[in-house]
């Protein structure tokens, strides 16, 4: 389930919002939830801020402070999925070559034994994301690499990290316009590497 | 970001940043052996050499010692209570190197009041200093990989420490901190456990280290901490408008009993530092921030001991922090 207000991150929060007694019900991302959160403080003023401290409980209108919030419950296919598999498994989960840790030794302690152990459980970590990382990408910096050659390569990957998600959702609307998109950066990649080599000789 | 330190209004009282790397040719943690931990400790601290850092190894420091430097907040129980590993601290004790916690290294930098950019920029330059001799282990999709998956990416933890005496009277912390999204931050008391934060004084850190990047985070953390910080400000202007001379009475009457109390449990000790921080930032009494800081680390049971230069039981703790006190504020 996808957060309504962006449509890009999984939805993590519903909100169950009261207005002139009529119930309307969004469903957030935790990012798009803490912008909301912030906006909401942010619009009150001094003194209606003072008052609510003061323990003054001012009547006013705020639709968005009487909410109603509770955890998304409903959990993803996939990890229903993988709970019934694991039991089945035991131990016999995948093993890391370099190190010998085996997946399972992994659930038990969530460490991992080396750098290859990644690579090992690659497919293992993005399906079971750990709390709070949510299956993302890495966005931050690396070691020593040309920054704009990075941006590019990352942008089209998490376009089709998004478009396999979208596929697995059903959502091929979505998926065939993310298709479009890395059709489209990967043309323009093409293109300025075209221009490079003229431009070379 | 907004950078400042302000002295008249010190909510913020430091801003810090870890950075967790490892060795991409050595096992993670739980695979490594003692050879492993020592080909960590000597890298590190060849590449930092000449930086005037000073190395301390775990096994070489008595359990006191340890845990001395933990109510210094200089290292962390997972570091303490290993043998294998070490600290690496810089002259002015703004950086600390953890090597062989769980993380092959993690390099924190703590400087005071709200300056997480600058913090950032610190740990970073040693972190480069210390890339540049050896890689660490990276990987484009996850980014900097560490043993636990929940750090890795930026393996960046950003955090302010913030003392929130006012919301803390009118009974608001709670609220205040329920306010920001579970998911992505985390709020702990610095001292005691739990939500039963002695002193009254919180740490604010980002949760999720992947899929965004450092400066987002540090922009993420900084707001979040301008946010608690607006709501402790409010708090302070509602009780100095509501009765500022019961509030000065208040605190007042407790600067008293830190000045001339017997005894001192390390409790109260806590509590009445936190009310002599406000008072101090009212302008009701001439005490520093950092006098009270110091004065909070000293009291603790290990500093406290070291300081009596003997084991102490707790009645005996108890005058010793009571003199400590009236020494230092004399
Ligand atoms: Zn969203
Ligand atoms: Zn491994």
């Amino acid at each position: 389930m996808m957060c309504d207000e962006c449509g890009k991150n999984p939805a993590t929060v519903r909100i169950i919002t009261v207005t002139d007694g009529a119930k309307v019900e969004e469903k957030l991302c935790s990012e798009c939830w803490r912008r909301r959160n912030l906006q909401v403080l942010g619009q009150l003023s001094p003194g209606e801020m003072l008052a609510k401290l003061l323990g003054i409980e001012v009547e006013m209108d705020e639709p968005e402070l009487s909410v109603e919030m509770e955890e998304v419950e409903d959990e993803p296919e996939w990890e229903r999925d993988w709970e019934e598999e694991e039991e089945e498994e035991e131990e016999s989960g995948p093993v890391c070559p370099k190190c010998g840790t085996s997946y399972s030794e992994f659930r038990r302690t969530g460490m991992l034994g080396c750098a290859d152990c990644y690579i090992a459980f690659e497919k293992l970590l993005e399906d079971q994301p750990h709390a709070a990382q949510g299956g993302a990408l890495h966005m931050g910096r690396a070691p020593e690499q040309p920054a704009e050659e990075m941006d590019a390569q990352r942008r089209v990957d998490t376009l089709r990290r998004q478009m396999v998600a979208a596929i697995k959702m059903e959502d091929f609307e979505r998926a065939a316009a993310l298709r479009d998109e890395i059709k489209a950066m990967e043309l323009a990649d093409i293109a300025n590497e075209m221009k490079g080599e003229q431009g070379d000789e | 970001m907004n950078e400042r330190v302000d002295p008249m209004n010190s909510i913020a009282l430091s801003s810090q940043v870890r950075l967790a790397r490892n060795f991409a040719d050595i096992p993670f943690s739980p695979r490594m052996q003692p050879a492993d931990y020592e080909r960590v400790i000597e890298r590190t601290e060849a590449a930092l050499c000449g930086e005037h850092y000073t190395l301390k190894r775990m096994a070489q420091l008595r359990w006191s010692a340890r845990e001395c430097m933990m109510e210094a907040q200089l290292i962390r129980p997972e570091l303490a209570q290993t043998d294998e590993g070490a600290l690496l601290l810089n002259e002015d004790k703004t950086v600390a190197v953890m090597l062989g916690e769980e993380d092959h290294l993690r390099v924190q930098a703590v400087l005071p009041g709200l300056q997480l950019g600058a913090a950032m920029q610190l740990a970073e330059r040693v972190e480069h200093t210390i890339e540049r001799e050896r890689g660490f282990a990276f990987d484009r999709r996850w980014g900097y990989l560490t043993v636990r998956p929940d750090d890795a990416g930026t393996g960046l933890h950003a955090s302010v420490t913030l003392h929130l005496a006012a919301l803390y009277m009118l009974g608001r912390v709670d609220r205040v901190i329920r306010a920001l999204p579970k998911k992505d931050f985390e709020v702990r008391g610095v001292y005691g456990a739990g939500n039963d934060a002695c002193g009254q004084i919180y740490q604010l850190s980002n949760r999720v280290t992947l899929g965004r990047t450092e400066e987002e985070i540090l922009e993420m953390v900084g707001q979040a901490a301008d946010e608690v910080m607006k709501h402790e400000r409010a708090a302070r202007q509602a009780l100095l408008e509501n009765d500022r001379l019961k509030l000065e009475d208040k605190l007042m009457r407790s600067y008293g009993i830190l000045l001339h109390a017997r005894l001192l449990s390390l409790n109260e000790l806590m509590d009445r530092l936190s009310s002599a921080r406000l008072a101090a930032d009212l302008g009701l009494i001439d005490v520093t921030q950092a006098q009270l800081s110091s004065l909070m680390i000293d009291g603790q049971p290990a500093t406290l001991e070291r300081i009596a230069g003997h084991r102490l039981e707790q009645r005996d703790g108890d005058v010793m922090r009571a003199q400590i006190v009236q020494r230092a504020l004399a």
